[in-house]
C-alpha cells in the first residue's frame, strides 16, 4: 500500500544536514553501486557510530524479491506474504461493501477492461475498485486490489495518462513491493530496537531516525520502478508515453501551492512530483501517438459533476482553482470546468469572489450547455452583489429550467 | 491506548513546522541553514518521548491488568485522577533497582500466568439472570486474526495459524452454545449484493461499538457524558441480519505469539530490568438483542496465555470469553 508523497519542501535549505539522512540511505540500498556520497559531518553522531549503522544496517538488508508470476496459485499459509494477502483480503471485502464504493456499472467496466489491457499477463490477478475520495490516488494490495480514487479519475485527461497510472499500480503488485517493503520495514525495527538498547536516549533515537529514513527512501526506489513499469506499459500498447510526465507536471502545479511539511523530504514515501515529471519527461521516447482521449472521457463524462462537486468541497480553493483552469483548456470538459469554477468562487466568498463568479456563470451560460444551477448561482452572486433585480431574474430562469429543483420551495420565499 | 502519543507527535511535528516558519520569516542567516537540523532534533525528543511513552503505558497496562501489586495499582490510578498522570508513568518507567527490579521482574514472571476477563451487562439485565436460555442465537463468524510477535514487536500476521484458530473457536463456540441449550442459526452472507453489504454495515457497526466498549469501558478513556451506564447498542437495524433469531452473538479476537527472536529479546529485557510481553491475546464477546439492538453483555478477555491453535486452547479461551453470557 502507499500513500501519496508530500514533495521535498525544503530541498534549498541548509544542504549538509538536510542531506545527512537520504544521502545514508541511498548509499545503503544501492549497495552494490555506491555512489560518491560522502558522508557529512555528523552534528549528534560521531563518525564511528554511523559507521556501525552502516554496517548493521548493510548486514539486515533483505535478500532479493522474484516478480510475480501471473495466475499463481497463492502462497503456502505459513509465510509472511499469506499473512498480508489474509489481511489485505478482509480489507477488500469490507470494500466491496462499502458506501464509498463506485457502482456505476459502466464505469467499473471501462475501468476493468483498461487495467486488464495494462497488466496483460495479470490480467486475471488484478481487481479495480473505483472510490469516490476527492484526491489524487492510487493503491495496490499484495493480494491484487487495485482501488483508485475519484480524485484522480477528475485530474486525468485521457486514457494515456490513467493508463500510466494503472501501469505503475500493476508494476508495484509484479514487483512485489509490499513484501520487500514489509521485509524491509522488520529488518528496520530489529536494527533500531538494537540500537536502543546498545546506544539508549538521544543517540538511540537518531539512529532510529536514520533506519526510518532509508525505510521512506526505499519506497521512494519502489515508486521510481513502478514507473519505469508503467512507462514500458504505456509504450508497448502504442500509447503516447509522454503524457505520463505531463500529468506529473500538472500534479506538480497543484502540489506547490499547498501547504509543505518541514520533514517530507526525510518521511516522504514517494519522489517529489517535480522530481518524477523530470524523469518521466526525460525516459520518454514519444514513440506512440495514442492518447484516447475520447474515450476516456465517454466513460467519466456522466461523472465528473459529482466529481466536481466532492473537489470544491475540499476547501483547498487555490488547488481547486488551478485545477478548474487546466480542466477549463480540454476540449472536453471547457463548459463544465467555468460552472464550477464560479461555485467555486461563489463558496470562497473572499474579496472579489462574487465578481469573478459572476462573470464565470455568464460565460458558463454563453457556452450554450450550462446547467440550471448556473442561473441559481448566478442569481445568488448578483444578490451578493447588491445587484436586487438582476439577482431575481436569474432565480426566476433557475426555477423555469429546473421545475422540480429540490430548493424550489427556498428560493420562492427568497423571490417573495 | 495509541492515539495519545500519535496526536503528540502531530502536535509536536506542527510546533516544528510552525517554528521553522517563524524563523523563515525573521529572514535571520543563521537560522536558515539550521532550520533542518532544529526540526531532526526535535523529532528526536519525540521519538524519544514517544519510546518511552509507549514503553510506559505497556507496564501501565501490565500493572493494571494483574491482581498483583494492588498498592502499585492504587498509586498509578491517584496519579491519573490527579492529573499528573503523564510525569508518574514516566517516572515509573525507568529501570527499578534492586527491590524493585525484582518484584518487576517476579511480576513479569506472575503476569504469565494470569488471564483475566470483565463483562458488562445492559442496564436492567439482572447479574445471573439467564434471560436468554434457550433462546436462538445467530452466531456471526468470529472476527478472528493471529499474529507472530517478532523481536522487535512488529507484529506479523500469520494467515495459517488464523486460519486453524477460526476453525477451532468456531467448533468451541457451536460446543459452548449447545451446551447451554441456545438454538444455534450460523450467520451466512447472503446471494443478494445489497442486502449482503446491508448485513456487512451491520457487523461493522458492531465492531465499532464493541471497539468503543473496549476503549470507554475498559481501556480508562471515559466518556464523560456516559457516566456508568452500560447501554450501548447498534440500534434496530440488526434486525435485518436475521429474521427469527432473538440474539446475535460477535466475537473478536486478536492473538499475539512470541516468535524465538521475542523470546530472546525477554531474557535481554530480564537482564536489563525491562518488562517484555510475549502475546497477549485480547478479544472480546457481545450479545446483542436483535429486537431492539441493545448490547445485552459484553465481556472481555485480556490474557498473556491461552493458545488458539489447539483446540483444547481454543475451548478454555472461549470458556473465559463466554464468562457470564445470559444465555
Amino acid at each position: 500500500m502507499k500513500s501519496r508523497g508530500k514533495g521535498k519542501g525544503e530541498r534549498d535549505e541548509g544542504p549538509a544536514h538536510d542531506q545527512a539522512l537520504p544521502c545514508v540511505a541511498t548509499e545503503l540500498i544501492h549497495a552494490r553501486d555506491p555512489s560518491p556520497c560522502p558522508l557529512p559531518p555528523a552534528p549528534l553522531l560521531p563518525q564511528s557510530l554511523l559507521l556501525l549503522l552502516a554496517l548493521l544496517l548493510a548486514a539486515c538488508a533483505s535478500p532479493r524479491i522474484d516478480r510475480a508470476t501471473p495466475t499463481a496459485p497463492p502462497p503456502a499459509a505459513e509465510t509472511d506474504e499469506a499473512g498480508l494477502i489474509m489481511q489485505m483480503d478482509r480489507f477488500e471485502a469490507d470494500l466491496k461493501n462499502s458506501a464509498a464504493l463506485v457502482r456505476d456499472p459502466a464505469l467499473n467496466r471501462y475501468l476493468a477492461e483498461l487495467s486488464c489491457r495494462v497488466a496483460g499477463e495479470y490480467c486475471n490477478d488484478i481487481r479495480v475498485y473505483l472510490v469516490r475520495q476527492p484526491y489524487f490516488n492510487a493503491q495496490m494490495a499484495p493480494n491484487g486490489m487495485l482501488v483508485v480514487w475519484t480524485g484522480l479519475l477528475l485530474r486525468v485527461e485521457d486514457e494515456a495518462q490513467l493508463a500510466f497510472v494503472l501501469g505503475h499500480e500493476v508494476g508495484h503488485y509484479v514487483e512485489r513491493h509490499s513484501l520487500a517493503r514489509w521485509r524491509r520495514l522488520k529488518s528496520t525495527s530489529n536494527f533500531a530496537l538494537a540500537f536502543q538498547l546498545l546506544g539508549g536516549g538521544l543517540v538511540g533515537a537518531a539512529a532510529s531516525l536514520g533506519a526510518y529514513g532509508t525505510l521512506f527512501a526505499f519506497g521512494r526506489d519502489q515508486e521510481r520502478a513502478a514507473d519505469r513499469f508503467g512507462l514500458q506499459r504505456l509504450r508497448e500498447l502504442g500509447y503516447d508515453d509522454r503524457r505520463a510526465g505531463q500529468l506529473w507536471a500538472a500534479v506538480w502545479e497543484e502540489e506547490r501551492v499547498r501547504d509543505r511539511e518541514l520533514l517530507s523530504a526525510i518521511f516522504a514515501s514517494h519522489p517529489a512530483s517535480e522530481e518524477r515529471r523530470d524523469e518521466l519527461l526525460a525516459a520518454a521516447t514519444a514513440s506512440g501517438t495514442r492518447t484516447a482521449a475520447t474515450e476516456f472521457w465517454g466513460a467519466v463524462a456522466a461523472s465528473r459533476d459529482e466529481w466536481l462537486a466532492d473537489e470544491i468541497a475540499r476547501r483547498h480553493y487555490r488547488q481547486s482553482e488551478l485545477l478548474l483552469q487546466r480542466l477549463r483548456a480540454l476540449p472536453h470538459g471547457a463548459s463544465q470546468s467555468l460552472h464550477w469554477s464560479a461555485e467555486m468562487y461563489r463558496r470562497r466568498a473572499r474579496e472579489g469572489d462574487y465578481a469573478r463568479a459572476e462573470a464565470e456563470y455568464r460565460a458558463a451560460i454563453a457556452g450554450g450547455d450550462a446547467p440550471a444551477e448556473s442561473w441559481r448561482g448566478l442569481g445568488l452572486s448578483l444578490r451578493q452583489l447588491g445587484r436586487e433585480a438582476e439577482a431575481r431574474a436569474a432565480l426566476r430562469e433557475y426555477l423555469a429550467r429546473a421545475p422540480q429543483a429540490q430548493d424550489r420551495a427556498l428560493i420562492e420565499e427568497s423571490l417573495r | 491506548m495509541v492515539a495519545p502519543p500519535k496526536g503528540g507527535n502531530a502536535l509536536d511535528a506542527k510546533y516544528a513546522v510552525e517554528r521553522g516558519k517563524d524563523a523563515k520569516e525573521s529572514g535571520s542567516r543563521i537560522v536558515r541553514p539550521l532550520m533542518p537540523f532544529f526540526a531532526s532534533f526535535a523529532s528526536l525528543c519525540v521519538l524519544c518521548v514517544l519510546c518511552v511513552h509507549k514503553k510506559a503505558l505497556q507496564s501501565e497496562r501490565e500493572f493494571r491488568t494483574s491482581s498483583w501489586f494492588l498498592p502499585r495499582q492504587r498509586w498509578l490510578r491517584q496519579g491519573a485522577s490527579h492529573g499528573t498522570g503523564r510525569s508518574d508513568r514516566l517516572a515509573h518507567s525507568r529501570p527499578a533497582h534492586g527491590v524493585h527490579r525484582a518484584l518487576l521482574i517476579l511480576g513479569a514472571l506472575l503476569l504469565a500466568a494470569c488471564a483475566q476477563t470483565r463483562h458488562h451487562r445492559a442496564d436492567g439485565v439482572v447479574e445471573q439472570a439467564a434471560l436468554g436460555r434457550g433462546a436462538n442465537v445467530l452466531l456471526v463468524e468470529p472476527d478472528i486474526e493471529l499474529t507472530e510477535l517478532l523481536g522487535s514487536g512488529v507484529q506479523q500476521p500469520r494467515a495459517d495459524w488464523t486460519q486453524t484458530a477460526r476453525g477451532h473457536v468456531d467448533d468451541a463456540l457451536r460446543a459452548a452454545l449447545q451446551q447451554r441449550g441456545a438454538g444455534l442459526t450460523v450467520y451466512h452472507a447472503p446471494q443478494d449484493p445489497e442486502l449482503a453489504a446491508r448485513q456487512r454495515q451491520s457487523i461493522l457497526l458492531h465492531q465499532a461499538v464493541g471497539t468503543s466498549i473496549l476503549l470507554h469501558r475498559h481501556l480508562n478513556v471515559p466518556l464523560p457524558h456516559k457516566g456508568k451506564a452500560f447501554d450501548w447498542g447498534l440500534g434496530p437495524g440488526v434486525r435485518s441480519l436475521d429474521r427469527d433469531a432473538r440474539y446475535a452473538l460477535f466475537v473478536f479476537i486478536r492473538d499475539s505469539y512470541a516468535s524465538s527472536g521475542r523470546k530472546a529479546m525477554m531474557a535481554v529485557g530480564l537482564l536489563l530490568g525491562i518488562g517484555v510481553s510475549l502475546g497477549q491475546q485480547i478479544g472480546f464477546a457481545s450479545l446483542v438483542d436483535l429486537d431492539d439492538g441493545r448490547v445485552v453483555w459484553f465481556n472481555l478477555l485480556n490474557a498473556q496465555t491461552g493458545d488458539l491453535r489447539d483446540a483444547e486452547g481454543a475451548t478454555a479461551s472461549v470458556a473465559k470469553l463466554l464468562d457470564g453470557v445470559p444465555l
